[in-house]
């Protein structure tokens, strides 16, 4: 691409964004416009939307695109004429408005690739034709019904003649120099990366802590010194005098030189580790200090932060009014929309993910919630519906957002009927479920009380994703309804991102982390109590039993089980449906902080997302209520008594590697042919580790950093407590020389990685042991 | 290269013969305009043993890898997830996305982080070579027996015989995104 297409691109995605914000603020001044304020608010808006339409045509004659400055030319007309009050402002004019917008929403949403189709060309022309009659006072009489049609242009009154661009009789006011305001653009991006690298700041907090922690250990292990000392001390003094007790002039003998030595040396070390004991000690009060308030600034940097990331529910209410009477007008209802508190701030990232069930409740209302308008009056209700949509801080961080309709009410005898037919309960039982039981299942996936599904929101599925992500969000959202007044939805989601309890687990060499608040109980048991029931393991729990689980099995990765006779077990779910989940060790409790995917990992089956611990690794985070779900559906069966039987001893071999992934490979390529597989990541932990364990073969590498594959060898080899073990190269060197050389330190065998196949290395392997 | 101790000690003149082959390397004519037609940034990178050139234009960073978490019940192609400065990043083998054989042990140590729009993402490959000039013009057309996701994202094959992934499409491409449910 060359550099000035580059710069096209460039300034084409900055109009689209300022475009965008444009047409928002256009849409909100008009929605409130449409309300009749009092006049003096009427003047403000009318102004602003006139200062609008003129900046948006300017940007738009900059980047070529010429559909949307012909139609912010006549916009920018009409709204001139209205303030100079040569044009009145009337109810009806407000659906050409409207019409205007969505042809503005509908040639940015074609990007830059896109073709500009005639239907759009034509649509371009019949606003600007409208807008221009409008201006000149031409339209004001015409009825809106003949102003609504928008995708069928024909029967559009005959053009009069096309409006001339309008005569430079306004001079528009632009602000010069620079504006007195004291905010700044910075990309969203910037911030994220600002927030990601606080969010690190966590980490080297619980890092500061341990190293406390470690200094403290030290510092304990000097008093155990002490303590052993203190009984030395006397014995050393003892000697001591009767040396110095000697006559004058005697001469020590050999033996009393050698003891007065070492006397004299563990007196000089004893004072010189009780230095370094104080050293120990100021240095672990000054890190226990440094901790803290390092840790205080970490939590308030943390916090200023997240307040820059903060951004007003307006961000995204903005459009709902606007959203509400399209929608609306589709289907032959009126609803206007009534936000309160969309000042109130929060955490973009969950502004971000409240847009969508956001948006699904308000089409939820609009759709099932008001009624059409000859069914309201005939109720006695105001022909146009009303959803609120008001927004509140509540204690604890948290806001609450209560969307209220003074439409009909959920229908409880469809509820009923669907109750009946999808939890197979008898007819007459349905009565006796408590009324809000009822209405709570709404959110059960499947259920919609619309029996026509619409284009909007009766695919039933919509509330069970509203209520997930609500409740991946850390909230929760409830629902009242009364019948032939209205519904409610009250949801409760924290201002910013939570971190939570989580109990670490281990399975094999992978770890996981649960919600501590999903999890019921755990429990160690021993191999002999899990008992087959209907063919599937099931484990005593409480007074009944409960299905037994392998967590690995559910996550689909093979794994052996310990040589234990005892079990340990999570136990998931609520009341009816709890399973347990077999786990090789449960770790701790941390708080944790969720860390979503990145978008190529939109949703992955059983886990919910990821933390960073301390060391910066990274660990899953189960989904717990997919885990019961994948329970369900798990058909695998394990037979039970292998745990029980002890495994026969296994050889075992130490893989040294630098590259992780090469690593893991071998490691598995190993342990599933059985063996127990230890690592080491270069030469040196790999000589270390074979000097400290027993191992029956060694697999290196040999180019690697520290010490390579072939001075190990050559180490191991000079070593006679573990010069028999056998060694395996593996490399991607493939010259005769380096083989000759592998063989000359004492390898007993060479396999090139370029030709590596899974079977010649375990071949060569079993060989070898 | 030489070592600060034999630059001392190298004689004047020897100094003076290194100085002037290195002017002259730089001062070398820029090479003539070519009708090669368009050229871009590319990446060259091994997998394996085969050579790779991406565009290096979607490139954000490349980062060793020194700890990866494996992601259960994700497609055999994720390899798993990396921590980048506080992001978790998912890390695409694209050996198994591109169906290579699974012969030979390989490197695998350096992450290529990309970017494309909102999708961000990171690819294993076993050694960085350097930046490339690439004529896609000039690239030849692939063999015939090349099939599959090969034939999808592979654009053609360089003079040297580096294969062109074409890093545009595959980052666009939905085949990418994981997006299961129970």
């Amino acid at each position: 691409m060359n550099s000035r297409e580059e710069f096209l691109k460039k300034i084409r995605a900055t109009f689209r964004i300022e475009a965008s914000e444009g047409i928002t603020n256009l849409t909100s001044n008009l929605i409130e416009l449409e309300k009749e304020p009092p006049e003096e608010r009427q003047t403000q808006i009318i102004e602003a939307i006139y200062r609008e339409a003129h900046s948006l045509k300017g940007a738009a004659r900059a980047v070529n695109n010429t559909e949307i400055e012909r139609i912010c030319q006549s916009l920018e007309s009409v709204f001139s004429a209205m303030k100079d009050k040569t044009t009145k402002v009337v109810p009806h004019l407000f659906d050409l408005f409207h019409l205007t917008i969505n042809t503005l929403t509908d040639i940015l949403a074609i990007g830059d690739t896109g073709e500009i189709t005639s239907a759009i060309r034509d649509r371009v022309d019949e606003v600007s034709l409208k807008l221009s009659q409008v201006e000149k006072g031409e339209l004001a009489a015409i009825e809106k019904s003949e102003v609504v049609l928008p995708a069928n242009p024909e029967p559009v009154i005959v053009p009069v003649k096309v409006a001339l661009p309008e005569p430079q009789k306004n001079t528009v006011k632009e602000p010069f120099g620079l504006k007195q305001d004291n905010t700044i653009r910075i990309s969203i991006e910037k911030l994220d990366n600002l927030l990601f690298q606080a969010e690190e700041m966590l980490a080297l907090k619980q890092i500061f802590h341990h190293f406390g922690d470690g200094l403290h250990l030290t510092v304990k292990k000097l008093s155990i010194w002490a303590h052993e000392a203190a009984e030395v001390s006397l014995t050393v003094s003892d000697a001591q005098q009767k040396i110095n007790g000697k006559p004058a002039g005697e001469r020590l003998t050999p033996f009393e030189e050698q003891v007065k030595k070492m006397a004299q040396f563990i007196e000089w070390g004893t004072s010189l580790i009780k230095t370094v004991e104080g050293d120990l000690g100021k240095m672990r009060k000054f890190s226990v200090q440094e901790t803290y308030s390092s840790g205080a600034k970490i939590e308030s940097l943390l916090d200023e932060v997240k307040k820059m990331i903060s951004v007003p529910f307006s961000a995204i209410l903005d459009v709902f009014p606007k959203a509400a009477r399209d929608l609306s007008k589709d289907i032959g209802k009126e609803v206007v929309v009534v936000i309160s508190g969309a000042e109130m701030e929060i955490d973009r990232r969950i502004l971000e993910e409240m847009r969508n069930p956001l948006m699904h409740l308000l089409r939820n209302s609009v759709d099932h919630g008001i009624e059409k308008p000859q069914v309201r009056k005939q109720n006695n209700k105001p022909e146009k519906g009303t959803i609120q949509l008001a927004i509140s801080r509540l204690e604890n961080n948290k806001v609450e957002i209560t969307l209220t309709d003074d439409g009909a009410g959920i229908d409880l005898e469809k509820l009923k009927r669907k109750y009946i037919r999808q939890e197979k309960i008898p007819v007459a039982e349905v009565d006796q479920i408590d009324e809000q039981v009822l209405v709570n299942y709404i959110f059960k996936t499947g259920i919609s009380t619309t029996e026509m599904i619409t284009d909007l929101s009766g695919r039933g599925l919509g509330l069970a994703i509203v209520q997930e992500k609500i409740e991946q969000l850390g909230g929760s959202v409830s629902v009242k309804t009364l019948q032939g007044k209205g519904t409610e939805f009250k949801i409760q989601i924290p201002l910013t991102l939570v971190t939570f309890r989580g109990v670490r687990m281990r399975v094999g060499d992978r770890e996981f982390i649960a919600p501590t608040s999903k999890i019921e109980r755990v429990l160690r048991l021993k191999k002999t109590e899990i008992k087959p029931i209907e063919n599937k393991p099931s484990i005593p729990y409480q007074e009944g039993f409960i299905p037994l689980v392998f967590l690995a099995d559910i996550l689909e990765f093979p794994f052996k089980d310990q040589e234990d006779d005892h079990i340990m077990i999570i136990v998931f779910g609520s009341k009816e449906n709890q399973i347990g989940f077999a786990v090789d060790e449960i770790m701790d409790e941390e708080v944790v902080l969720v860390k979503k995917f990145n978008r190529q990992l939109k949703r992955v089956r059983n886990i919910a997302g990821a933390t960073v611990l301390g060391s910066g690794k990274v660990i899953p985070i189960l989904n717990v209520s997919d885990l019961l779900k994948s329970a369900v559906k798990d058909t695998s069966y394990r037979g039970l008594a292998k745990g029980v039987e002890k495994q026969k001893e296994k050889s075992a071999i130490l893989v040294v590697e630098d590259s992780i992934t090469s690593r893991m490979l071998l490691k598995n390529i190993l342990e599933t042919a059985g063996y127990k597989v230890s690592t080491a990541i270069d030469g040196v932990d790999g000589y270390t580790k074979a000097k400290e364990e027993t191992f029956n073969l060694i697999l290196s590498d040999v180019d690697m950093p520290r010490m390579n594959g072939l001075d190990m060898t050559a180490k191991i080899r000079a070593d006679k407590t573990v010069a028999d073990i056998p060694i395996v190269l593996v490399t991607s060197l493939s010259k005769r020389e380096d083989r000759e050389r592998g063989m000359e330190v004492g390898a007993n065998a060479y396999i090139v990685k370029s030709n590596f196949d899974q079977s010649d290395l375990l071949a060569v392997v079993e060989r070898l042991i | 290269m030489y070592t600060e101790g034999e630059i001392i000690k190298m004689d004047p003149e020897k100094k003076r013969m290194i100085l002037k082959q290195r002017a002259a390397l730089f001062s070398k004519a820029p090479e003539k305009e070519t009708d090669l037609g368009l050229q871009i940034d590319g990446l060259l990178f091994l997998l394996t043993e085969e050579q790779y050139i991406i565009d290096a234009n979607f490139v954000v960073e490349v980062i060793p890898l020194k700890e990866l978490t494996p992601l259960p019940c994700a497609p055999a192609f994720i390899l798993g997830i990396i921590n980048v400065r506080g992001k978790v990043l998912s890390v695409v083998n694209l050996k198994t996305f591109l169906g290579l054989p699974e012969k030979g042990i390989t490197n695998l140590n350096r992450v290529i982080v990309l970017k494309r729009s909102d999708i961000e993402l990171g690819i294993l490959v076993d050694e960085i070579v350097g930046k490339v000039a690439v004529f896609p013009d000039q690239l030849k057309t692939l063999m015939s027996t090349i099939t599959g996701a090969k034939k999808e994202y592979l654009s053609g094959i360089t003079a040297t015989r580096a294969l062109m992934f074409n890093i545009e499409k595959f980052l666009a491409s939905s085949s990418i995104i994981v997006d299961e449910e129970v």
